[in-house]
């Protein structure tokens, strides 16, 4: 298994984020798969594979853009080209509960390991609505499925589930909870250790 | 029907993935509504009782979003009208009229679907984003200020999982066993990657083909990292490695 495992970091520095094969980014998708498999392998590998997390905050800086908006909502299926050449973008009005609320595990813990406060930020901001919209749905303590992140109104849609296109949401509140409370002991020596995070403020 | 259902399991077609055509700022080019709507065009046009049948079994799969607040923008206004062009459809109908034109559907949906969906295989024009730097990209809306992270709570978080009593020689090598299989099985399944779609985002198994459909920096690699990490180390090493691994209470047992 560990040659397996050694084929597959080998053969990252050719994973190229400069060409895309989508117009559109699942801002979600993206996160979970790329962020999370490049920080779970740092921290299985116990850092011992720098490019790992270099790749990691390559990621983390791109997605970090798609929460340029008015009120610092992410654009969950993201129009990554426009935001590249500059244009200004808003939150959309229905997006899932899913895209919005499953983003926090993996941005917090590339803030842990980078020092960069930022995506933390980014993440803890979408929370915050969750928190104040919480008690004030249609469904008191639980969000609707498609919620309105322009205008940061989770109170008029009546379609509720734990299933798909939620459930990340209610699985990730009490993983990041953990990942708060145990994770920065080692972390910080952990990533002290490691060249490429010097580079952070 | 069958080349409905074709159509409508193809990741791109898919509703979740035209789900932001509805919401985004453009439209794409031809979403699913687009393509079934002209397909039960010209279905209606030779065959009226088929296209019946189609329409009364919903053609766009089941999906929450097609039922709640979004429903209305969903649903394709479309649909409703060719219910009611159907019984007129109907009075002009011939026998020879409904062969030609169902060759002449099936036509126009097969060239729709290569030219203008991306078949398993076709490469996609990439975007450029060679000269861009995300991180020194200007901010229109910056924060002022960032949160800052929490300070770690010094109180373990306390174990819920069940204590196992202590397994038995029997039980023991049928765990091993079915360990076994879910190695064997990882190893199977990353070697065809490996061999079929290396570097891509995923292999489709039974073709052997390739598709990119996570923007095509090989997400199936990124994703699938830790487990021969996790794997290749025992149990309790992986656990103590993945630092914020809830899971402690389950040394030895997979």
């Amino acid at each position: 298994m560990r040659e397996e495992f050694e084929r597959a970091v080998n053969a990252l520095d050719q994973i190229n984020f400069s060409t895309c094969s989508l117009e559109e980014l699942n801002v979600f998708e993206t996160t979970i798969r790329y962020l999370g498999g490049f920080l779970s392998a740092f921290d299985l590998s116990e850092g011992q594979y720098p490019s790992l997390l270099t790749k990691a905050i390559e990621m983390g800086d791109m997605l970090y853009v798609a929460f340029d908006t008015p009120n610092r909502m992410p654009i969950t299926r993201w129009n990554f080209k426009a935001a590249a050449s500059g244009e200004r973008q808003t939150a959309p009005d229905a997006i899932l509960l899913a895209e919005l609320g499953s983003l926090t595990l993996e941005f917090t813990r590339l803030s842990q390991l980078s020092g960069d406060p930022k995506y933390y930020d980014a993440v803890q901001r979408v929370m915050d609505v969750f928190d104040e919209q919480q008690n004030a749905t249609k469904l008191p303590g639980m969000w609707p499925v498609v919620v309105n992140a322009r205008d940061l109104n989770f109170t008029e849609a009546s379609l509720f589930t734990i299933g798909g296109m939620a459930d990340s949401t209610y699985e990730y509140l009490p993983k990041v909870t953990s990942e708060k409370a145990l994770l920065e002991r080692n972390a910080a020596d952990m990533c002290l250790a490691i060249p490429v995070t010097r580079r952070s403020r | 029907m069958f080349i409905l259902r074709t159509l409508t399991n193809h990741p791109t077609v898919n509703p979740l993935y035209i789900f932001p055509s509805i919401h985004g700022r453009k439209a794409e080019p031809l979403n699913i509504h687009s393509l079934i709507t002209l397909f039960l065009a010209f279905q209606t046009w030779c065959s009226p009782g088929l296209s019946f049948q189609l329409l009364s079994i919903r053609p766009i799969p089941s999906h929450p979003c097609l039922e709640g607040q979004l429903g209305a923008a969903l649903r394709p206004a479309s649909m409703t009208l060719l219910q009611t062009w159907m019984p007129l459809a109907m009075r002009l109908v011939s026998n020879r009229r409904r062969v030609i034109t169902i060759c002449f559907s099936l036509f126009v949906v097969f060239l729709l679907y290569t030219q203008w969906l991306h078949p398993p295989g076709y490469q996609l024009p990439k975007a450029d984003l060679n000269n861009i730097h995300w991180a020194n990209l200007r901010q229109h809306y910056p924060v002022e200020s960032f949160r800052r992270l929490p300070q770690p709570s010094r109180d373990e978080i306390p174990k819920i999982q069940h204590d196992f009593n202590t397994e038995s020689p029997q039980n023991r090598r049928q765990r091993l066993r079915r360990l076994q299989v879910v190695k064997d099985s990882f190893i199977h399944a990353f070697h065809g990657y490996e061999q079929h779609a290396w570097l891509r985002d995923e292999v489709a198994p039974l073709s052997g083909r390739s598709l990119n459909p996570f923007g095509g920096w090989a997400a199936t690699l990124v994703d699938s990292l830790g487990m021969p990490l996790s794997r290749a180390m025992p149990q309790e090493q992986a656990y103590k490695n993945c630092r914020y691994s809830m899971d402690n209470g389950n040394e030895g047992r997979v």
